[in-house]
């Protein structure tokens, strides 16, 4: 359990705006919205996307090669 | 320890290379543990005929050790270094030890010197010669002394294993004809990386040896290799179904991976495709993410210990930057023969993928058959670089699916606005077109009724003229009809009145009735009855005077 909320937080940020903005959309799709609360779904998509954007726009990429004795982690 | 044994080990098996030095520190060493075994390594090497004597040298002061193992271990690594005669430090050692064992054992090791003496020397050939008469042991010390040169691999099937006191294996090898027993120390299955078991074939390095307690034939196994793939594979598919029906591979234990992973542990080979691949599909896809390298052998001894051991230590690894662990552990390398791929099929790594903590991500590059590590994680990639395309989404189809998200929501509400303009001028319309209909309706009411009301009226005088025609016509039609009637009515009247009786009594005749019975023979009467006679007009009483038939 502790695992899964240890995961890095830019991380959960990206998967939750993203998952979120889906279900705008999908909200948009069932064509229940009246015009005030779709306003609200609007800017909030905005919000959404551009918080996404932000992550897509990291261009770095970081490799870390570990010296260790791998084996003797092992057994231990 | 082991670690320490492996080193020593490993110099050994290039003799060109052998560092006296390190000997002689591994003889030093204050667990006696490794001074035996080193010992026992001694025993096991091929020694050229310069190193024998520094070798011998070293040997015999550890006769003077002060553990009885390393003594014992001692005095049998001496006689497997080709003495031709018999040391004086044996000789003093078997008067002044207590252990019983170890007596026994330098007196059986001086009778093989004397023996290996003599044989140098002819004497084993005089003595068959001359009808020589054997001690028992003497006799199993001279067939061991000729078998021991007879160091030679034998391939076949494996039966009947057991396991004595936890340290000597025995076994049966067979084939259609024949079958031999063997046996060797336990702890060497480890160096082989074979794991025995039923039907499995190998091919063992064999030394023929003759028990001096029991009388029986064995062999010591040397060294013990899988034949084949075929054996390798038999025995994947044991250790398979025993995985399988822990639930290792159950698909309801797979973890879902992070969508987005910041932070990946990787684990592969040092420099190999495998790890370019994945890299070079990584840095193609997306940015902003960190790897973390861990190398490892994927294949060959040492290598379960390796990627056992980074699994362990990704998992405990707390990197900087965002979150405070990894999001996902790759483990991955090129494909392989069966034998290549012995690591990622066995039940060590298998099980470190199984309770990694972290999701893990495992490929081999092999489409066909997948690895038990594979089977246990969490995703299985078809190849390193697919493990990337799993793992990471490509930034420039999320930013196109971003883009067409936010489209479809700007449209949407575009529609949302359109749909209560279009609303309220549809209402207009619609109130518009209700009142045009209604007022058509009324029009159409009054013309309608207009026109029943003219029609009406029609029907009506029409009805009254048909009505004073029919009566006129009527009247007349039922004075002839009621004419016609009379004249008939008065003819049939005259014919009815010409039929009754009192017409024909009129013309004369009488009624005769006795009571109310009309008399219609004599036979009815009887004499001195009254009857009452009828003419047309009166009635006459009688009486009855005589009757004729």
């Amino acid at each position: 359990m502790s695992d899964s909320t240890k995961q890095s937080s830019t991380n959960i940020n990206f998967e939750a705006s993203f998952k979120k903005l889906e279900a705008i959309v999908r909200e948009f799709e069932r064509g229940e919205l009246d015009l005030e609360v779709g306003l609200e779904r609007f800017k909030e998509a905005l919000k959404l996307a551009e918080t996404c954007k932000k992550r897509l726009d990291e261009v770095e990429t970081k490799v870390v090669k570990i010296k260790e004795q791998f084996a003797d982690f092992y057994q231990k | 320890m082991r670690a320490k044994n492996k080193q020593i080990s490993a110099t050994y098996h290039n003799p060109e290379s052998q560092d006296m030095r390190e000997i002689t520190a591994a003889l030093d060493d204050r667990h006696a543990m490794v001074r035996k075994s080193t010992l026992q390594k001694l025993a096991l090497t091929k020694w050229d005929s310069a190193q024998l004597p520094l070798v011998r040298e070293q040997v015999l002061i550890r006769l003077a050790d002060s553990s009885v193992m390393v003594q014992r271990q001692a005095v049998k690594t001496l006689l497997s270094l080709k003495l031709e005669a018999a040391p004086d430090e044996l000789l003093v050692l078997m008067t002044t030890t207590e252990d019983q064992t170890l007596r026994t054992l330098i007196r059986s090791t001086l009778r093989r010197i004397q023996l290996r003496g003599e044989r140098a020397e002819g004497v084993l050939e005089e003595r068959k010669d001359v009808e020589y008469i054997f001690s028992v042991s003497d006799f199993i010390l001279y067939l061991n002394q000729l078998l021991s040169q007879e160091i030679v691999r034998i391939k076949g099937e494996v039966s009947e294993i057991k396991t004595f006191r936890d340290n000597l294996v025995f076994f049966s090898l067979r084939d259609a004809a024949g079958v031999v027993n063997c046996w060797f120390p336990k702890n060497y299955q480890y160096q082989w990386g074979v794991e025995l078991q039923d039907g499995l074939e190998v091919v063992a390095k064999v030394k023929p040896q003759i028990s001096a307690k029991s009388g029986r034939f064995g062999l010591r196994v040397l060294e013990l290799t899988l034949c084949g793939a075929g054996s390798l594979k038999m025995a994947l598919e044991k250790i398979t179904r025993k995985l399988e029906a822990e639930g290792l591979f159950a698909a309801e234990r797979k973890r879902r991976l992070p969508f987005l992973p910041d932070q990946i542990g990787l684990i592969t080979g040092d420099d190999s495709a495998a790890y370019s691949d994945f890299v070079k599909v990584l840095l193609a896809r997306m940015g902003g993410t960190k790897v973390h390298f861990a190398p490892v052998r994927v294949q060959g001894v040492g290598s379960i210990a390796e990627i056992c051991g980074a699994i362990k230590y990704l998992n405990n690894l707390e990197p900087a930057g965002p979150g405070s662990r990894l999001d996902v552990i790759v483990l991955t390398r090129g494909g392989g023969s069966l034998e290549d791929l012995q690591s990622f099929n066995s039940e060590e790594v298998t099980r470190a993928v199984f309770s990694s903590t972290m999701p893990i991500v495992a490929a081999v590059g092999h489409e066909q058959d997948w690895s038990l590590a594979e089977l246990a994680a969490d995703l299985r990639a078809s190849t390193p670089s697919n493990a990337a395309e799993l793992l990471i989404p490509d930034r420039l189809s999320l930013l196109n699916e971003l883009d067409s998200r936010v489209k479809f929501c700007r449209q949407s509400f575009d529609h949302l606005i359109g749909l209560r303009r279009q609303s309220v001028s549809d209402l207009v319309k619609e109130l518009a077109g209700s009142l045009e209909r209604r007022i058509t309706y009324y029009n159409g009411l009054i013309n309608s009724l207009n026109f029943h009301f003219q029609s009406l009226i029609r029907k009506w005088s029409q009805a009254q003229a048909s009505f004073t025609l029919y009566q006129t016509g009527l009247l007349s039609n039922f004075e002839n009809y009621y004419r016609l009637k009379k004249h008939r009515f008065q003819a049939l009247y005259q014919l009815l009145l010409s039929y009754s009786p009192r017409a024909v009594l009129k013309r004369g005749y009488s009624v005769v009735k006795i009571g109310a019975q009309i008399l219609k023979s004599a036979s009815q009467a009887k004499v001195g009855e009254e009857i009452n006679i009828y003419p047309y007009e009166g009635e006459i009483k009688s009486e009855v005077k005589e009757i004729r038939n």
